[in-house]
């Protein structure tokens, strides 16, 4: 569908989604995008608490699922492997000996 | 615009504030590494992702109400809300748009709308930086998305209409002046930052059960002090946003061009570089003397130096930015010690003390540096000042006018809806992530390593070394 324009003589009608139908104050398509944007906008927060609340709760369940000891081992943001378990119990075993 | 001279002021500012605007961008690159590499390695994908979805949520929070809100409220509760256009989002204005046809609003906003919008786009992004970094390794996302959407996209956008236009009732009742944003984008934002922190509680085992501080080092300090550095040269494009570059300060009997401040005062170029750059040098010095050396806190003395001269930078000498700067420094290092002991406040960067306390100090102290100075011109609507005028009748700069324009920033625009905001989400339950999740890293269910690669190879150097070290 045209806009209408047909050259860029009248240089302050460029912009408009409805050239010459609101002026300043809009009053064309403007208002209708410009809610859709919002409603996108406000979706995606209520969509971001309802994914992160589902993440969460699957990461609590997992961590009570392999022990909170494991999970924290690395301090990396990873679970620890069954080697790096044998290999923080031998470390820890030897730091004890020595007295730490 | 028709003739000369208009069309070189008007697209001369258009192409200054373009260039601001990119400065300024560094700003938050340097954030987001500053933040990222304080922040344990179990934590920093999310860190990095709270950084990053800052910018286009506070984007669309300020193309909504933001910059409608910065041009209404100046004169808010004293006046009425002022008629801004150009800001409205479906404004064809928002558009590229050249002027012409006799419109006289076209010809200036057309050229100048989106540059001016997004200085401020980007000051609204410096706000939430600041928060940002005092929050993290415990905050949802979603929280801070909304509690950011609506502060940097619109609460301290009232405050600044109020207190950061020549016509704000701030300005022109009690003569406030705050030339370089330290109360009305770095108190507030500290402020807001120690609202939710009050809220949100220390990062587990950050207290000892004596009450004992525990220092909870960076992981990677390099990345710490980088940032700064960066953040300080996006500085430079936020202190020259906060001018209004080619004007007519004169008359037309003896014309006189020349920068000017948010509020219309005269300013240079020159002489805020030159300010700038004692100011940070002397924060660095006074960190460096507190903290016995530690790079973190020479680092956040860049930015505490800064802030502590930026309410009446435009009009200070080098020399008392140096000594500002200083007592700026040790003011907000002394009052973060202290907070934090004595409120088991866990400020993760030391943002409420570089930005809040140095904030207000600036504030406050420029009303008595400054005292006497004109904080604008009149506009005629609701002058004149509380506390006092010149003989032209403007409202002076002066100590009252600044302790409670630092007030409003910091407590009602700043603490307030922060601390509000907060225990509304906690109301819901969805302020902070679940003990577990904290304590395993807020990475280690779903981003993961943030450095997945750097244990291989550390590990196959140290077994050639070992090789070495079996040949000894």
């Amino acid at each position: 569908m045209s806009t209408g324009i047909t050259s860029y003589a009248d240089l302050s009608q460029i912009a408009a989604f409805s050239p010459g139908a609101g002026g300043m104050d809009g009053g064309g398509a403007e208002w209708i995008m410009a809610i859709v944007v919002f409603v996108w906008v406000i979706w995606f927060m209520v969509w971001q608490f309802k994914q992160e609340d589902k993440e969460l709760k699957e990461a609590v369940r997992l961590y009570k699922e392999v022990g909170m000891e494991r999970a924290m081992a690395t301090a990396k943001g990873r679970i620890a492997t069954d080697e790096e378990m044998k290999a923080i119990e031998v470390q820890r075993a030897m730091g004890s000996r020595a007295g730490h | 615009m028709t003739d000369e001279l208009t069309a070189l002021g008007v697209i001369w500012t258009e192409q200054y504030f373009f260039i601001t605007v990119v400065f300024m961008f560094l700003i938050h690159v340097g954030f987001t590494m500053y933040e990222v590499g304080t922040s344990r390695r179990k934590n920093l994908g999310h860190t990095l992702a709270k950084n990053l979805m800052l910018i286009p949520m506070i984007t669309f929070g300020f193309f909504f109400f933001g910059w409608w809100a910065y041009w209404a409220f100046a004169e808010v509760p004293f006046g009425p809300f002022a008629d801004a256009p150009w800001s409205l989002p479906w404004s064809y204005l928002m558009g590229p748009n050249m002027g012409g046809g006799g419109d006289a609003d076209g010809e200036f906003w057309g050229h100048l709308n989106g540059v001016f919008f997004m200085a401020f786009v980007l000051f609204a992004w410096t706000t939430g930086s600041i928060c940002s970094g005092a929050l993290i390794e415990r905050i949802r996302l979603g929280a801070w998305l909304v509690l950011i959407t609506i502060f940097g996209g619109f609460i301290w956008l009232v405050g600044a209409a109020m207190g950061w236009a020549p016509n704000g009732w701030m300005v022109q009742l009690m003569g406030y002046h705050d030339a370089y944003a330290a109360g009305l984008v770095h108190a507030v934002s500290g402020g807001f930052a120690l609202g939710v922190l009050i809220v949100l509680g220390p990062r587990i085992g950050k207290f000892g059960p004596n009450g004992e501080v525990r220092d909870i080092p960076p992981h990677n300090k390099w990345m710490v002090c980088t940032g700064i550095l960066i953040i300080m040269t996006g500085f430079f494009g936020f202190m020259a946003a906060c001018h209004v570059p080619f004007i007519a300060l004169g008359t037309e009997e003896n014309p006189f061009y020349g920068a000017v401040t948010i509020y219309g005062t005269p300013v240079t170029l020159s002489n805020m570089t030159m300010n700038y750059i004692m100011a940070m040098s002397s924060g660095m010095m006074a960190m460096y003397f507190c903290s016995k050396g530690d790079p973190f806190w020479v680092m956040s003395g860049c930015i505490g130096g800064v802030v502590s001269c930026a309410s009446g930078m435009d009009a200070y000498h080098p020399l008392q930015c140096v000594g500002l700067a200083f007592a700026g420094c040790l003011f907000a290092y002394h009052m973060h010690h202290y907070v934090q002991k004595r409120f088991k406040i866990d400020d993760a960067v030391g943002a409420v003390a570089m930005h809040g306390y140095a904030g207000i100090f600036s504030v406050i102290a420029a009303g008595f540096v400054l005292w006497g100075y004109p904080a604008a011109a009149p506009t005629g609507d609701i002058n004149p000042g509380w506390f006092g005028n010149n003989a032209d009748g403007f409202a002076i700069i002066n100590p009252l006018g600044q302790v409670i324009g630092a007030f409003i920033f910091f407590v009602v625009f700043g603490i307030l809806p922060g601390y509000i905001g907060a225990k509304i989400l906690q109301s819901f339950g969805v302020l902070r992530v679940p003990r577990e999740v904290e304590l395993a890293g807020q990475d280690t269910h779903f981003l993961g390593d943030g450095y997945p690669y750097f244990e291989i190879t550390e590990g196959e150097f140290e077994a050639i070394e070992r090789e070495y070290a079996k040949e000894q």
